[in-house]
């Protein structure tokens, strides 16, 4: 009877035990489809490499990109993942240490720099371009590109990447390069300038069909050579990552009193500067004015009288029948008489008053309304450009006038009519300057930052208020020139990009991208859109239970640098890259919880 | 025999709370355990003092009685919500100690007895770690309930016995989540995340259980039941945050909180058939008055733009549970029981919390009872299946708990699964 029990029992127990003891869920199994994962080789730059925080560190290169699409290939074909690993801080990066924000930034480690020996899954190089994967020696020492540098253990020197990529035989890949050919122009407020443009060194922005087709080519063949299947990604609109928007153009956001405040400060420099420019400028107008109608109108009209009384006189004596010298006897003897003549004198007065009444507007380089009168004018600029005497004579004249006026030992008539002309051109000029936002105008809310720009006769201040479409670099904020009243002084190129920066960065992106898609056309090589994936974080995702955005810090994705992503925003794009690899390869791999993956790190 | 225990027992160290649906515990007794549960209409033990304190007035003896039922549970939980992903995390769960304990006296020749029980109705431990997708939702729960009752029945006449007890009721529980902000150490360049416990300790609350059992004839037993509803209200337990400095004026220090959870109403309504002397069969029907379990609301004393009070729905319908079970005595004495259950969720769709993955329960059951002079020893083993469940995206966002805007959840969407065994042991000493 208790072995009858015993069976049963024991039976039962056994059934029980089948399942185990974590219940089962039928979980569809990965696969790697049309794709064979077990090579899996990584090109790229710095985001492939997963720096972040301004710098390549143990934790963050833990949690590349590459990285985790990895782990998740291993679940289908298990292989080792290497990476270059850096030690600790590796590079060094920044960390927040309030919320204000400031950042303060951890050192390099000590062996950083000590290099490591490959063969490297993810070969992601910060600060490689595509124009520089050709260059032999790019890793040649700490001073050329230091993350290449250490990844060259056991090589060659003078080892270019596309020789270290052509060794590495891949069987699949994933390439997202470019984004440094347009970031170093963009993120130095396109200080180093444009390929193909004048002053542009080495650092410009790529030319797209001279340098950087070419070279992308070698690295596609490269990376295709033993039949290798993968996944470009394209280069995303830089000037959407929190590095150029973080800061509005127009961030200036002053209340009612520091706008008066702001005004006040600019009125301050900029009125004395064009009062004394306009004052400057009137009363060289004014001495010039008088010493040109004293000493050379009288003898221009004189002498202009004289030319056409001589011209008549030449021509009836020549009609009459004279010799060319009787002719000239003659018109001589009668142009002095006119000109001694009361006609002639009345002449003469009325010539001289119509010059002296254009004289000022003349002066000013404006055309005058007598076209008949320009020639004189024009015998005027010469008296003014080369007789000595009459230079020297305004020169005295403005430097005594200007003692004269600075010290009110004019008449009181005198020195309230120049008051009257200065004042009043002053007001033209400013309203001028400010209305072609030269001269900055401050009101309570948002306004446009104050900017240096080249000095020259149209902006003689050498600054401008920014205008819509410009982007001010994150480099402003953290360099605290956002912070207080530092935020209304000028700021320098390196912190901005002018519409004209701006648009050469969307032409090269463009050209770039075109180039990339064509690889795409390819059965064995997938195409990810980096643009609308970042436009999809700028308008946030919500995932996993936690919402990502693109704003700097609070918005998760985005690293302390502004450029560089967090692990979560690294897991956004894996997924991305999961979902394409999946799609175009007929593959089932499992995405990865970006929840798992850390924001911004909180002080 | 023995054999059978050892193997029993490296079962359930291999493996490793609540084990009926929502965090009801339904094991008073290891007899009823091992019949499928059966208890109202049942008698002849000290556990009728919870399963009807009617039938403790048919009892002929006096008794002591004292059991535990270690739970060796586990959850399985898959993302299916997300295509393709293979993601499965599996709780660890400790392992859960409801007890009984009974005491039942009465004068001789009376028809009255009294008793003093104290049990575990309800209660929850459920651990998915802190690394797990849903750890926002919660890391760990242990709920506990514990009910001291004292009762009185009284045996109108051969047929009908009727009682009656006040349930004494205290309880505790500790929640912790994550919170998924990191924030790095005081000391440089290490971080972690973000973290909340509440840990808090219920007021005594009373409700009351009453019923009956009607012997219908020598073959027939009748018996009703019903336990009220009590309110589980903590007030000022410990909420302590562990968040990055910078924030930690969102979170503020020695905060507390308020919650109230129901323990809800049951009714049961028992038949039992004597088939012959040494065999019995029964059936029951348990009605739960789940729908009072509306929503966990938690009130924090101190709040600040990120830290408002939270109310999460459960919107819990009632629900059932029908039994099926029976004993056979053999001629040494050994009584072999045997049942089954089936246990209807009160978790709606949408609804599906990490604290509770629920769904419809088999439970299968088997026990032996043994007498030896005044001592009685009951064992029983309780394996509980239940099918995965999936609860979608869409159902949550219908039913209020997943907001796709803000990404604010009460629940984490896929599947789970449910599995326990439950050994169990009663000993009473009867006098």
């Amino acid at each position: 009877m208790k072995n009858w029990i015993y069976k049963i029992s024991s039976g039962a127990i056994a059934i029980l035990f089948l399942y185990g003891c974590n219940p089962e869920i039928d979980v569809p199994a990965p696969s790697s489809g049309g794709a064979d994962f077990s090579n899996y080789i990584a090109v790229g730059n710095s985001l492939t490499a997963g720096y972040a925080d301004a710098g390549l560190y143990a934790d963050g290169q833990m949690q590349s990109f590459p990285a985790l699409i990895a782990q998740q290939m291993n679940q289908i074909t298990p292989s080792d993942f290497i990476q270059p690993d850096v030690p600790g801080n590796g590079s060094g990066y920044a960390y927040l240490t309030s919320l204000a924000p400031s950042i303060g930034f951890f050192n390099p480690d000590p062996n950083f720099l000590d290099q490591v020996n490959g063969p490297f899954n993810n070969l992601g190089v910060p600060d490689i371009r595509v124009k520089d994967i050709t260059v032999p020696g790019y890793g040649s020492g700490p001073d050329v590109n230091k993350f290449f540098y250490r990844m060259l253990g056991g090589k060659d020197p003078m080892t270019s990447y596309l020789n270290i990529v052509s060794e590495s035989n891949p069987t699949f890949f994933t390439s997202w390069m470019g984004n440094n050919d347009v970031l170093g122009y963009a993120s130095s407020g396109g200080v180093f300038g444009v390929d193909g443009f004048p002053d542009t060194g080495l650092n410009g922005l790529t030319d797209p069909d001279s340098d950087f087709k070419p070279s992308y080519d070698a690295l596609i063949a490269a990376l295709t050579a033993g039949g290798a299947k993968g996944v470009v990604l394209t280069i995303p609109d830089v000037k959407k990552i929190p590095f150029f928007t973080t800061v509005p153009w127009n961030g200036a956001v002053l209340d009612a009193g520091t706008a008066v405040l702001a005004n006040s400060f600019y009125a301050a420099g900029i009125d004395t500067a064009v009062e004394s420019r306009v004052q400057e400028s009137v009363i060289q107008l004014t001495v010039t004015e008088q010493a040109v109608a004293a000493n050379v109108v009288p003898q221009v009209a004189q002498g202009a009288v004289y030319q056409q009384a001589y011209a008549t006189a030449y021509a009836t004596a020549i009609a009459g029948g004279a010799t060319e010298a009787e002719a000239d006897q003659i018109a001589i003897a009668q142009a002095q008489d006119y000109v001694a003549s009361t006609d002639g004198q009345t002449a003469i007065a009325q010539l001289a008053g119509a010059l002296n009444a254009e004289l000022q507007n003349h002066l000013l380089g404006n055309h005058t309304n007598h076209l008949q009168l320009e020639p004189l004018y024009a015998i005027i600029d010469n008296e003014l450009a080369t007789n000595a005497a009459l230079q020297a004579g305004i020169a005295q004249g403005i430097s005594d006038l200007t003692t004269a006026y600075e010290k009110e030992l004019l008449s009181p008539e005198q020195q309230a009519a120049l008051e009257a002309a200065i004042a009043e051109n002053t007001q033209e000029q400013i309203t001028l300057l400010k209305a072609v936002g030269i001269y900055p105008v401050f009101q309570e809310g948002p306004n446009g930052f104050v900017i240096f720009v080249e000095q020259n006769e149209s902006n003689p201040l050498g600054i401008r208020q920014m205008r819509e479409g410009e982007l001010i670099l994150l480099t402003a904020l953290l360099d605290g020139k956002l912070e207080g009243l530092a935020a209304l002084e000028p700021k320098e190129n390196q912190y901005i990009l002018t519409t004209e920066e701006v648009a050469h960065i969307k032409n090269a992106t463009n050209a770039y991208n075109t180039i990339i898609r064509g690889y795409a056309a390819s059965a064995d090589i997938a195409l990810v859109e980096t643009d609308p994936l970042l436009d999809q974080v700028s308008q946030g995702v919500v995932q996993d239970g936690v919402a990502v955005n693109s704003d700097f810090i609070t918005g998760g994705a985005f690293s302390l640098d502004g450029v560089h992503l967090t692990p979560r925003g690294y897991a956004i794009v894996a997924n991305a890259i999961i979902e394409e690899i999946n799609r175009a390869f007929n593959a089932r791999l499992s995405p990865v919880n970006i929840n798992n993956y850390r924001a911004v790190v909180l002080p | 025999m023995k054999k059978l225990f050892t193997t029993l027992i490296l079962l359930t160290l291999i493996c490793v709370t609540a084990f009926a649906s929502g965090y009801q515990v339904l094991l008073q007794g290891n007899r009823s355990t091992g019949m499928g549960n059966l208890g109202t209409a049942l008698y002849g033990d000290a556990s009728s003092l919870f399963f009807n304190p009617g039938a403790m007035g048919f009892l002929d003896h006096n008794s002591i009685m004292l059991g535990f039922n270690p739970i060796f549970a586990s959850n399985t939980y898959w993302d299916s919500e997300t295509p393709n992903s293979s993601y499965t995390a599996n709780t660890d769960n400790p392992m859960g100690t409801p007890f009984h304990f009974y005491a039942v006296w009465g004068p001789d020749e009376s028809n009255l007895k009294f008793g003093l029980g104290a049990i575990t109705p309800f209660g929850s431990g459920v651990n998915w770690g802190n690394s797990w997708a849903g750890r926002d939702l919660l890391n760990e729960i242990s709920l506990r309930a514990i009910q001291i009752q004292p009762t009185v029945a009284y045996k109108i006449n051969e047929n009908l016995s009727i009682g009656a007890g006040v349930d004494v009721t205290i309880g505790s529980v500790n929640l912790m989540r994550s919170i998924l902000i990191d924030g790095r150490e005081p000391d440089g360049s290490d971080y972690r995340e973000g973290s909340v416990t509440l840990d808090g300790k219920a007021t005594t609350a009373f409700g009351f259980n009453i019923g009956l059992l009607y012997r219908a004839s020598d073959k027939i037993d009748i018996g009703l039941n019903y336990r009220s509803r009590v309110d589980m209200d903590v007030e000022n337990g410990d909420a302590d945050f562990v968040v990055p400095t910078s924030l930690s004026s969102l979170f503020p220090a020695d905060n507390t909180f308020n919650a109230s959870l129901p323990l809800p109403s049951v009714a049961n309504i028992g038949l039992t058939y004597h088939v012959s002397e040494n065999f019995q069969i029964g059936a029951q029907f348990d009605w739960v008055g789940w729908s009072a379990y509306k929503s966990l609301n938690i009130d924090f004393e101190k709040n600040s733009p990120a830290l408002e009070d939270s109310e999460s729905l459960r919107n819990y319908e009632d629900s059932w549970v029908a039994h099926l079970g029976g004993e056979y005595i053999l001629e040494s004495g050994l009584n072999l029981r045997a049942g089954l259950y089936y246990d209807k969720t009160p978790v709606q769709d949408g609804y599906m919390t990490a604290e509770t993955p629920d769904n419809d329960r088999i439970g299968l059951t088997g026990g032996l009872g043994y007498s030896v002079g005044n001592f009685q020893l009951d064992l029983s083993f309780l394996y509980i299946h239940s099918a995965a469940r999936a609860q979608t995206t869409e159902q949550a966002i219908a039913a209020g708990t997943l907001d796709p805007e803000t990404g604010d959840r009460d629940v984490l969407t896929g599947t789970y699964r449910l599995n326990a065994l439950i050994p169990g042991v009663s000993i009473a000493f009867k006098f």
